[in-house]
């Protein structure tokens, strides 16, 4: 590698271990460093305390006999989706610095593979605590993840400068086209060989079967060696012999990159114009996705009625949620998925007339589709949670702080709400009679949703924050979504607390009746009692907070 | 000659960006690049730069050809992009080490650097990240590494951006010195005062073609002789509205 680019990994290392530094000397730096590293604190004792954990070797054996497997299925899919330039997102330093500085196409290929190695071997440590249970000695399974990570960052420039060698950029969608062919011949065929060898079988035993065929195994072969140096026990020839082979394949992969030296800066400058143009849009909140043409007609939503001021903020949310339409759709498709598998689950079968099922399995996973707003909420962030640049903006307008926070609430809510709904209607539909408690959780989607939404955007305006690219091993950041994780669980746990609370008291003297209504009635004032300190917390926050989570 | 474009082409799928642009700037030179948006002048500076590679026509720079001697033709070269990104975990003193390196400077860089820190009233910035700088500053810094290793063509987009009065002097006073000096200078500016006040020539572009060309001088002196007293900006009007208004370009009618 060229001295200067060396040189310029050393800088930047420092120069992470310098802001590290600096944030640990300010009192909030370092409580959020001890928290960070109190997620880890376990891990790394064990670590210590117990070098070679035993009483895990069915795990071993299963990771053995299936991490190949998903290192070729992660492999597959990166031949059949990969847009042809991802390998290979420069930074927009780096295309500033670097793309017009004396660097050959190879130097600069070699530092794209150094940087990585660096971050693989800071990221090793971590997901070395996360495989202990597959490894049996731990330093053996960090080599080996090491290796791994590594092995499957240079498949994927591999693949890239394989593609662009080849006429890339045109060819990308037939290049897609073909693997996923060659995918569905050797599918079809191993199908059709052993459909009847296969008859009868779980899947989990077909899935078994199919891996001991010859075929499967021959496939297999480039990914073991890192499965089985991650999981080594002895030192040798288990853990030296499969390294130093996972160690030969990279280096093979390195030579492969270095030697197909295409044309990429072109490319590369562009995926990573792009790449950063989105981080940039979901930093400012707007939508993940855009259109390339400059000329696309965008479809209009119509204007909202004033609607005492919340009008005109709803639609403005309301916009940008039908245009980030992809990411909305997740919501959706999650809860039908539920649903599905609810019915499935309570049915035994899909088949008609439609009715019946375990009414107690129908209310679990009543219950399961009512807690995703957990999951959801982050997807469907239309609120103030993506508006962290536009603060300014929403202050200057003629509007009260609550009617500000109404608008900015309803849009997440709704989506929430009606996409619950949906999968709530086709739950009973499909089982129905279904028990009266059914309705009860029903009821409480709304002002739980709600309550949710509401503690997210609390958390968000008192602690402010915007997405950026975390380095592997970065504990202070993981220390911050490990406090603002614990601060949301303990309101959230507060209030339904309180209304179970309540509900209690109804119960004892009405049973569940009471308490459904009581419980319903205290969330619902809660969640009417919490839009204030949001309006308040919307009101003090201070738009000159530069804070980059 | 320091920079030579012969028929330079670029085309993105069906749209053509640059066609067919032929024009030389000697050392000594400041030739300003001016047009509408989307015309094709950063286009042109980023090939130029070599970080986009020419659909068709051949750039040389100082002799180098870019497609086939990159890296010769990139250490005479200063390309400073018009929204500069900077490392954001390296101080200002550090960017200029990583330049010193990349470009094999002798070991009296750090003298030329404090005298471009200074310059652009960066001394007392020296040890501050660039996460730290506000917009003009990081520009300063951009500049400034560009200037390092005494450049002999010298690329800028945009370079009044975010800059202050006195860095807005400063950087004038700079381009004329290093053009004195002996470097082809190019700016792409959408500050035709800019452009009267500091270029010798212009090339004028207008979706994607070239449609004005020549030394400033010249230029006034025949709208003299034609009777028009017009400035820099009226040109521009009249040029790009007398172009009537036509289909994108696509790469099947070039």
């Amino acid at each position: 590698m060229d001295p200067a680019l060396v040189l310029l990994l050393r800088l930047r290392l420092w120069g992470w271990l310098r802001r590290m530094g600096r944030k640990l000397g300010t009192a909030k730096g370092l409580l959020l460093t001890a928290v960070g590293l109190m997620i880890f604190a376990p891990s790394i004792l064990a670590v210590f305390l117990d070098p070679k954990p035993r009483g895990a070797a069915m795990q071993i054996e299963g990771f053995q006999r299936f991490g190949p497997v998903l290192l070729l299925v992660y492999c597959l899919s990166t031949l059949l989706f990969s847009p042809g330039d991802k390998a290979f997102a420069f930074s927009p330093a780096e295309i500033s610095f670097l793309f017009p500085a004396p660097f050959t196409r190879r130097k600069l290929l070699a530092y794209k593979i150094g940087g990585n190695l660096a971050l693989t071997l800071l990221m090793g440590i971590f997901m070395s605590f996360a495989f202990r249970q597959n490894t049996r000695f731990w330093p053996f399974g960090y080599v080996g993840l090491v290796l791994a990570f590594s092995f499957l960052q240079l498949f994927a420039m591999a693949v890239t400068l394989a593609g662009q060698a080849i006429g890339a950029r045109a060819s990308t969608r037939r290049r897609q086209l073909a693997v996923a062919l060659i995918v569905v011949l050797v599918g079809a065929t191993l199908v059709s060989v052993g459909w009847r060898s296969l008859a009868g079988l779980t899947p989990l035993e077909a899935l078994k079967k199919l891996e001991a065929t010859p075929a499967v195994q021959v496939a297999l072969a480039p990914f073991r060696p890192f499965v089985l140096a991650i999981s080594a026990g002895r030192l040798w020839p288990d853990f030296l012999l499969w390294a130093f082979v996972g160690f030969a394949i990279n280096a093979a992969l390195v030579a492969a990159i270095l030697l197909l030296d295409t044309q990429y800066l072109e490319a590369a400058a562009a995926s990573s114009e792009r790449f950063y143009a989105k981080l940039e849009r979901m930093r400012k909140g707007g939508p993940s996705v855009s259109s390339r043409n400059p000329n696309k007609k965008w479809k209009q939503v119509p204007a909202l009625p004033w609607w005492g001021g919340v009008g005109p903020i709803l639609w403005r949310q309301v916009t940008t949620a039908y245009r980030d339409f992809a990411r909305v759709l997740v919501v959706p498709i999650t809860m039908l998925v539920l649903a599905g598998v609810g019915i499935y689950v309570a049915r035994g079968h899909f088949h008609l007339p439609l009715g019946g099922g375990d009414p107690d399995v129908v209310m679990g996973f009543a219950g399961i589709i009512l807690g995703t707003v957990l999951v959801m909420s982050p997807i469907v962030s239309f609120d103030f949670r993506s508006d962290f640049e536009r603060m300014e903006g929403l202050k200057t307008l003629p509007l009260s702080p609550l009617q500000v926070v109404m608008g900015q609430l309803a849009t997440p809510a709704a989506l929430i709400c009606a996409s619950q709904a949906l999968a709530f209607a086709i739950l009973a539909v499909a089982t129905w009679p279904v028990a009266p408690l059914f309705w009860g959780i029903v009821a409480f989607a709304i002002p739980l949703n709600v309550i949710m939404l509401e503690v997210e955007n609390l958390m968000f305006l008192w602690f402010p924050s915007r997405p950026m690219a975390h380095t592997p091993g970065d504990v202070q950041a993981m220390g911050r979504m490990m406090v603002i994780m614990i601060a949301k669980m303990l309101s959230l746990a507060l209030i339904t607390g309180v209304a179970a609370g309540l509900g209690l008291l109804a119960y004892l003297a009405g049973g569940w009746v009471a308490f459904v209504i009581v419980a319903w009635l205290g969330m619902m004032l809660s969640a009417l009692l919490i839009m204030p300190l949001l309006g308040v917390a919307f009101q003090a926050f201070d738009v000159a907070s530069d804070t980059v989570s | 000659m320091s920079i030579v474009v012969e028929d330079y082409h670029k085309i993105y799928g069906e749209t053509v960006a640059v066609q067919g642009v032929t024009f030389r700037v000697e050392p000594g030179e400041v030739l300003g690049l001016i047009g509408p948006n989307g015309a094709g002048k950063t286009t042109t500076l980023r090939a130029l730069a070599g970080i986009l590679t020419p659909t068709r026509g051949r750039i040389l720079v100082s002799g180098h050809d870019m497609a086939t001697d990159a890296v010769a033709a990139k250490q005479a070269l200063c390309y400073v992009p018009d929204d500069p990104k900077l490392f954001d975990t390296l101080t200002v003193w550090e960017h200029f080490r990583f330049i010193a390196s990349a470009y094999r400077l002798d070991p009296a860089w750090p003298e030329r650097a404090e005298v471009l820190l200074e310059q652009f009233e960066l001394t007392e910035k020296r040890g501050a990240l660039a996460s730290e700088l506000s917009r003009g500053m990081r520009q300063k810094v951009a500049i400034g590494c560009g200037f390092l290793h005494d450049p002999s063509a010298i690329l800028l987009d945009e370079p009044l951006t975010g800059l202050d009065p006195r860095g807005i002097r400063t950087m004038k006073q700079t381009v004329q010195a290093r053009a004195r000096d002996g470097a082809a200078v190019m700016i792409s500016s959408h500050l035709l005062s800019l452009v009267e006040d500091l270029c010798t020539s212009v090339l004028m572009f207008h979706r994607g073609q070239v449609i004005l060309s020549g030394r400033l001088d010249e230029l006034s002196r025949k709208a003299a002789e034609d009777g028009r007293s017009e400035s820099l900006e009226d040109l521009f009007l009249r040029l790009t509205e007398e172009q009537k208004p036509e289909p994108a370009l696509d790469a099947e009618g070039f």
